[in-house]
């Protein structure tokens, strides 16, 4: 523990609730039940307000009320019995250094209070938190503050494989963090980055030597990705006690934005396959399955137990009841509240561990006397009776393969999607700023923020069809390619013999003053990268070599020809390689296989259409499919193209759905601030801190789903994605699977 | 899968006897507690195949059956002989002997009717169609009754191969999932899970593949077979498309770029360690690749007349005792041909790779010492025995006929010392908090993880992960070490930790080294003249702390991720510091007791030491 000189102000008493300025899951009605239930300690109300729920598939499901009982009672057991849980909650694991001590005290005393169970997280053990007994001792791949009698300390020991807020990665904390104390227990110099790296533990033999060495029960922790029920499957086989499943939207103290908005599937998606195929397969019984991930009331609590789970975890909820405010500060180390601030030795503010303590204490109490009067009303006696009772759940506004895939009945939403047209919202429009330096201080890099994401379709509306499309994040079965660790490869090699840094090419549009035009250029040539030009034919004279254009100047890269009502019979054209562009539509669909015949490649543009428009997502996926079915996909390019493509996340997807190169130039030129105002020296630097951060992102969610040559492994690779809700019409001509799916 | 797979596969060399299946069964049951029971399969390969091809086909009862015969009538094929489905089994195998003339024609109608079969949803499928592979492969039994059931007791094969676990965790009775799966006349088993499945898929459906049951054994399969069959690619040139070639690796076939163009979509990704067999009628071959972050394991094993692949050196030594056994190099293949016997091994300079340590005979125990023949017990047993020895006060044990258990010396405390006598599985000494433990022979995977204190002593090679999270204590391995040594090793307070390899290490050594010292000494290059690079690729990656040592040059590029890629975009790392020099007093200071207590331990020459402490090294310390 620091030592502290002057004595440091005590918060005992929460602080006003800044306004939210973006749409947030933990709005002001969720932030101030908890704090009720915190203050009082006493049932608030159990079923959520219509006001204060999101998009997301949970808070579309609804549970039957039925025949009244009396004195439910809300004891659970994990592990085949030998854990006794008053209230089916587990206190996430979160880490000593990550929080900033008193709160990992005071979760584990108000587990020990309560008769409940907190996970310690991997940063090693604090005095204090040892001296309670109903903790869970977790090891991870940096083995942080593990040895023997650590191992013993606790009730179970958790593996942790993956969270849900970036599956794919390991932990990270922030090296701002790792002061004195932390240098001390995780025993890594003070100021460096604590990586806990991509798991390369065998399981089953790590499962099998915690159960011989400690005698206690094993879970696994994981998060949710597109194979969690088979994971499940696999991770019971191997005499694991339970798994711990994170879904999207959990928190997480310090994650790339780009990782946390779009890898993983949402918790209560996989909890009943999970809890389905385990049935089968006869390995449910004494089996335990701990759902978590947005977990934000007791109501979350009972639906995704009936859905399966047998208990839940709680992290966002916890840090709330604590006095976290919700203004994503974790990664920086100073959390106005003392929650998640970095750990010195003289403190200016410390969180009051008694009152920390109390209000845990009440959020357990209080959320426990919600939950019972839920299954009074529900009319279950006990918790078991309400695991995996699907039965008495049923869908609002979810699609017929949703409803399906959770078990439920309920009335399928209509067949269509409604995107919202705002696509440029403020949140992405700072996340851009962001990655040029035009706003923060780490330009050139990935970026990186803390807490629950807030991502469309579930809290954000959705603006794209990408948005309905999860990425996978690889764990357990796969391991994950860890891009601090290893070689990930996001060079793309073309058929003309050009090599390209990465499948992302800027587009450089008619309407820019030239000076920026030859920066774009320039720019790009320096990270090897194509770019698009339109028009400019003096830019393009002098320097052609990795240049797109519709000139005829000799010795470009790629020749642009507009199609043109009966190209497809064939036409008279020299310029090679040519590249035939094409709208977003039905029709352009249709003619893809016949002009690739004198082609060789196509540029389908989501701003151009020749009838029936559709999203760019779904005019790629089904050229890709024709032109594979022709068998002509293979030697020929394949280039997306959309003013609209926001980032590295839509070029990703679209690359999965069979595009080569992804082009685009609004996110550029709001990134580097070009509707402001702007020279061309910083143009310069911006844009290069930009293509910095986007290879960066780019790396990120290869690496995360387990990619290390991004074009070999991701064109096509529709395996690698899931939809999640998406209108099955939609879904079926992307040719992905569903979400949450066994 | 993770930990729940096997593979093991044996080629006879020219002059050699056939290779009975007893041999093979006998290295398959040497890792039951690595096997689960869910599913095994077994495959020949023959250079003298049946004339006819022999079509193998299973169903979940006669009507499925009918259905697949009359799809066969209409293939091309004539029919000449049929086997009746023997009994025992939950379900129907069949197999025909056809009569082709255009194979090609023939093979493309049965994936035609497999994939039929699949989409009118009958449960069945035809497993293979070729003359020189055999399958046999079953759900829910244990390789002795999968054996009897196939009466494959007194059968033998040129090439033999074993896989027990299923590839992916779909629950079935019929053996649609389980590995090997054949294609045409390779035959593949996989251990891992491939990322680029997805694209490997979309890649062979474009050139006309179909009824993909899914597996990424199978998807192998058909991409060696698609490969060479029908691109016409060289079987090296194959394994080198699959194994993606990539920048750093001087192996790699210089691919135009065109052609990775072209190619894309052709290429594993992900974890993999394969083992395929495959016959062009005038040649057997075993093909061994692993992926370049050699994610699974994978030891190749030589002896006079045979080539072993095997998941764990284990096997290899339950058949063959003295077989001198190695690890690919991480991203590489080996490819061994019967009638002109390893064509390419997959790692250089394997000369003075090899440590010619051992055998080392019987055990030799003092009086008080506690023997424990561990012949006959699985990993827990003997994690079990050993515990209650060390309870029961024994502070002295020994551990005879040691064969792939796992977890020796997991939390054994101070003032005990374990000897242990042939070779020991995954996990040694983990958690170890102040034991001695010495083996006579190689060790596994993830050597003292998260050891606080102790010794442990290696009088062999160590494998993956060594002393991962060493944060107190002595590692000391004779000979070689696999990927990730000393990775995330840390110091505090007095303790320091130190690694000692006595030869070469592979990739990563020293990623996120926090603190201690690691030593690479290269002792047998050095006695053999040999003056290559003693450590792998990615030395030293993301590296906050401590000191690495290693005896001569280390390139430039070879340390860290990646220094600087070719397009002049540097990846930033908190840049580690390389100097290339004699030691000084301050480094002697710091190693030269350690250096000299190894030399001591493993008898090694006075002189040797002398030599090896006047050497220049690559000392990588934190700028």
């Amino acid at each position: 523990m620091p030592k502290i000189n002057i004595d440091p102000v005590l918060l005992n008493k929460y602080f006003n609730i800044p306004r939210q300025v973006n749409k947030e899951f933990w709005n002001e009605i969720k932030v101030n039940h908890i704090r009720n239930l915190s203050l009082t300690g006493k049932a608030v109300r159990p079923w959520s307000l219509p006001e204060e729920r999101s998009n997301r598939i949970l808070d579309r499901i609804f549970m039957k009320k039925g025949k009244r009982v009396e004195e439910s009672d809300t004891r659970c057991l994990l592990a085949n019995g030998r854990i006794e849980l008053s209230s089916p909650i587990y206190f996430a694991d979160m880490s000593f250094g990550s929080l900033s001590g008193i709160p990992n005290i005071a979760i584990a005393r108000a587990a020990d209070i309560t008769g409940i169970l907190a996970g310690t997280g991997e940063g090693g053990l604090h005095e204090e938190v040892r001296k309670s007994k109903r903790i869970a001792i977790q090891w991870a791949s940096a083995r942080f503050g593990v040895d023997l009698s650590v191992l013993d300390a606790g009730m179970a020991v958790v593996i942790k494989v993956g969270q849900g807020a970036k599956i794919g990665l390991g932990g990270h904390l922030p090296g701002v963090k790792v002061t004195e104390p932390i240098s001390k227990t995780r025993r890594i110099p003070i100021g460096t980055d604590a990586l806990s790296p991509a798991l390369h533990d065998e399981l089953e033999q790590r499962i099998e030597a915690m159960k011989a060495l400690t005698g206690k029960p094993v879970f696994v922790k994981i998060g949710a990705n597109n194979t969690t029920p088979l994971i499940a499957l696999e991770v019971a086989r191997m005499g694991a006690d339970g798994i711990f499943i994170d879904g999207y939207g959990a928190g997480t103290g310090a994650a790339p934005v780009v990782v946390r908005d779009n890898v993983g599937i949402p918790v209560e998606l996989v909890i009943p396959s999970v809890d389905m195929l385990l049935r089968e397969e006869g390995l449910r019984d004494g089996f335990s399955v701990v759902a978590s991930g947005m977990v934000s009331n007791a109501e979350d609590t009972a639906k995704l137990m009936a859905l399966g789970a047998d208990a839940v975890a709680l992290g966002t909820a916890l840090l709330i009841s604590l006095g976290c405010i919700v203004d994503r500060n974790c990664h920086t180390g100073s959390c106005v509240t003392a929650i998640a601030s970095k750990i010195e030795p003289n403190p200016k503010k410390l969180l009051d561990l008694e009152w920390a303590t109390e209000r845990l204490v009440n959020l357990v109490r209080g959320w426990t006397e919600e939950l019972k009067l839920i299954m009074e009303e529900v009319g279950v006696k006990r918790l078991d009776e309400l695991v995996g009772r699907r039965d008495l759940l049923y869908g609002v506004g979810l699609n017929e393969e949703t409803l399906s895939i959770l078990g439920i009945g309920g009335v399928p939403a209509e067949d269509k999607v409604e995107l919202d047209p705002d696509v440029w919202d403020r949140r992405r429009v700072r996340y851009l700023k962001e990655m040029s330096g035009l706003v923060g201080k780490r330009g050139g890099k990935e970026v990186i923020s803390s807490m629950g994401s807030p991502s469309p379709p579930f809290v954000e509306r959705p603006k794209r069809i990408s948005d309905w499309i999860r990425c996978d994040g690889a764990q357990a079965t796969r391991p994950n390619i860890d891009p601090y660790r290893e070689e990930i490869e996001t060079e793309f090699c073309l058929p003309n013999g050009l090599k390209v840094l990465m499948p992302i090419v800027p587009k450089v549009g008619r309407e820019l003053p030239s000076w920026l035009k030859g920066v774009f250029v320039r720019v790009a040539r320096s990270f090897g990268l194509l770019s698009v030009v339109e028009g400019d034919e003096e830019l393009v004279r002098s320097d052609p070599s990795m240049l797109v254009s519709e000139s005829r100047v000799p010795g470009l890269a790629f020749y642009v020809t507009e199609y043109k009502a009966g190209m497809e019979e064939g036409f008279e054209e020299e310029a090679k390689p040519l590249l035939i562009r094409l709208g977003s539509d039905e029709r352009s669909i249709g003619l893809a296989p016949r002009l690739l015949k004198h082609s060789d490649g196509l540029i389908i543009d989501e701003d151009v259409s020749y009838g029936n428009p559709l999203p760019l997502e779904i005019a790629v996926s089904e050229v890709d499919r024709s032109l594979r079915r022709e068998g002509i996909r293979s030697a020929k390019l394949l280039i997306a193209q959309s003013g609209t493509v926001r980032g590295v996340d839509d070029a990703y997807k679209l690359i999965g759905l069979g595009a080569d190169l992804v082009s685009f130039d609004k996110a550029f030129l709001i990134s580097i601030g070009y509707y402001d105002s702007l020279d061309e020296g910083k143009a310069e630097e911006r844009l290069k801190n930009t293509l910095l951060s986007m290879w960066e992102e780019m790396r990120l969610l290869a690496a995360a789903a387990g990619v290390t040559n991004l074009q070999s492994t991701l064109v096509g690779n529709r395996e690698l994605f899931r939809t999640v809700d998406l209108a099955p019409s939609m879904r079926k001509r992307l040719y992905l699977k569903p979400g949450g799916s066994p | 899968m993770t930990g729940t797979c096997s593979i093991l596969g044996i080629l006879r060399l020219k002059g050699e006897a056939k290779i009975p299946f007893s041999t093979l069964l006998k290295g398959v049951e040497a890792v039951r507690p690595r096997g689960s029971k869910l599913g095994v399969g077994f495959a020949s390969v023959d250079l003298e195949g049946p004339e006819l091809l022999r079509v193998k086909a299973f169903a979940d009862g006669p009507e499925t059956l009918e259905r697949i015969k009359s799809g066969l009538a209409s293939s091309g094929g004539e029919l000449v002989r049929e086997e009746p489905s023997p009994a025992g089994r939950p379900f129907l195998l069949w197999t025909g002997y056809f009569r082709c003339g255009d194979y090609d024609g023939f093979f493309r109608s049965i994936l035609d009717l497999n994939s039929k079969l699949s989409e009118g949803g009958f449960r069945g499928r035809i497993l293979q169609s070729s003359r020189h592979v055999d399958l046999y492969k079953e759900v829910g039994a244990s390789p002795r009754e999968v054996a009897d059931h196939f009466g494959l007791d007194g059968r033998e094969a040129d090439l033999w191969l074993a896989q027990t676990g299923l590839p992916t965790s779909f629950p079935s009775s019929l053996p649609t999932w389980p590995c090997p799966f054949s294609s045409s006349e390779w035959v593949v088993a996989h251990d891992g899970e491939v990322s680029s499945f997805g694209a490997n898929v979309e890649y062979l459906k474009e050139k006309g593949w179909k009824g993909f049951v899914g597996a990424d054994s199978e998807v192998i399969a058909f991409l060696l077979d698609e490969l060479t069959r029908v691109e016409g690619l060289g079987v090296e040139d194959a394994a080198k498309l699959l194994n993606r070639p990539y920048g750093r690796k001087p192996w790699s076939k210089n691919w135009s770029t065109e052609e990775l163009f072209r190619f894309r979509g052709a290429s594993l990704d992900g974890s993999y360690s394969i083992v395929a067999g495959y016959s062009d009628g005038e040649d057997v071959y075993m093909l061994v690749l692993v992926d370049r972050a050699r994610f699974r394991p994978m030891v190749i094993g030589i002896d006079d007349g045979h080539v072993y692949a095997a998941s764990e050196e284990c096997e290899i030594r339950a058949i063959s005792p003295n077989a001198r056994v190695y690890t690919l190099e991480p991203g590489r293949y080996m490819l061994a041909s019967m009638n002109r016997g390893i064509v390419e091994y997959g790692r250089s300079g394997l000369s003075c790779w090899f440590t010619e340590l051992g055998p080392f005979g019987e055990p030799q125990a003092t009086g008080q010492a506690k023997v424990i023949d561990a012949s006959a017990m699985d990993s827990l047993t003997l994690y079990q025995e050993v515990s209650s020895a060390i309870r029961g006060g024994h502070k002295e044990l020994v551990l005879k006929h040691v064969n792939g258990q796992r977890y020796i010396g997991i939390g054994a405390p101070e003032g005990v010392r374990l000897s242990v006598y042939g070779t020991p599985g995954n996990c040694l000494g983990n958690l170890n908090s102040g034991a001695e433990i010495h083996v006579y022979g190689n060790a596994g995977d993830l050597v003292g993880d998260a050891m606080h204190a102790g010794r442990i002593v290696i009088h062999g090679d160590a494998r993956d992960v060594v002393g991962q999270a060493l944060q107190g204590g002595e590692i000391f391995v004779r000979g070689n070490v696999g990927n990730r040594g000393a990775i995330q090793m840390r110091e505090y307070g007095t303790k320091r930790p130190y690694l000692i390899v006595g030869n070469v290490a592979d990739d990563y050594f020293g990623e996120y080294m926090a603190g201690g010292i690691a030593i690479v000494l290269g002792l047998d290059c050095l006695l053999k003249g040999c003056d290559r690079q003693l450590v792998g690729d990615y030395l030293a990656t993301g590296m906050v702390g401590g000191r690495i040592y290693v005896r001569g040059k280390v390139r430039p590029q070879s340390v860290g991720l990646r220094p600087l890629d070719e397009f002049g975009v540097a990846h930033e790392w908190k840049s580690a510091k390389v100097e290339y020099r004699r030691l000084n007093d301050e480094d002697l200071k710091l190693i030269g007791d350690k250096v000299l207590s190894f030399f001591k331990e493993f008898k090694l020459d006075p002189e040797l030491y002398d030599r090896v402490m006047d050497s220049y090294f690559t000392v990588v310390t934190v700028k």
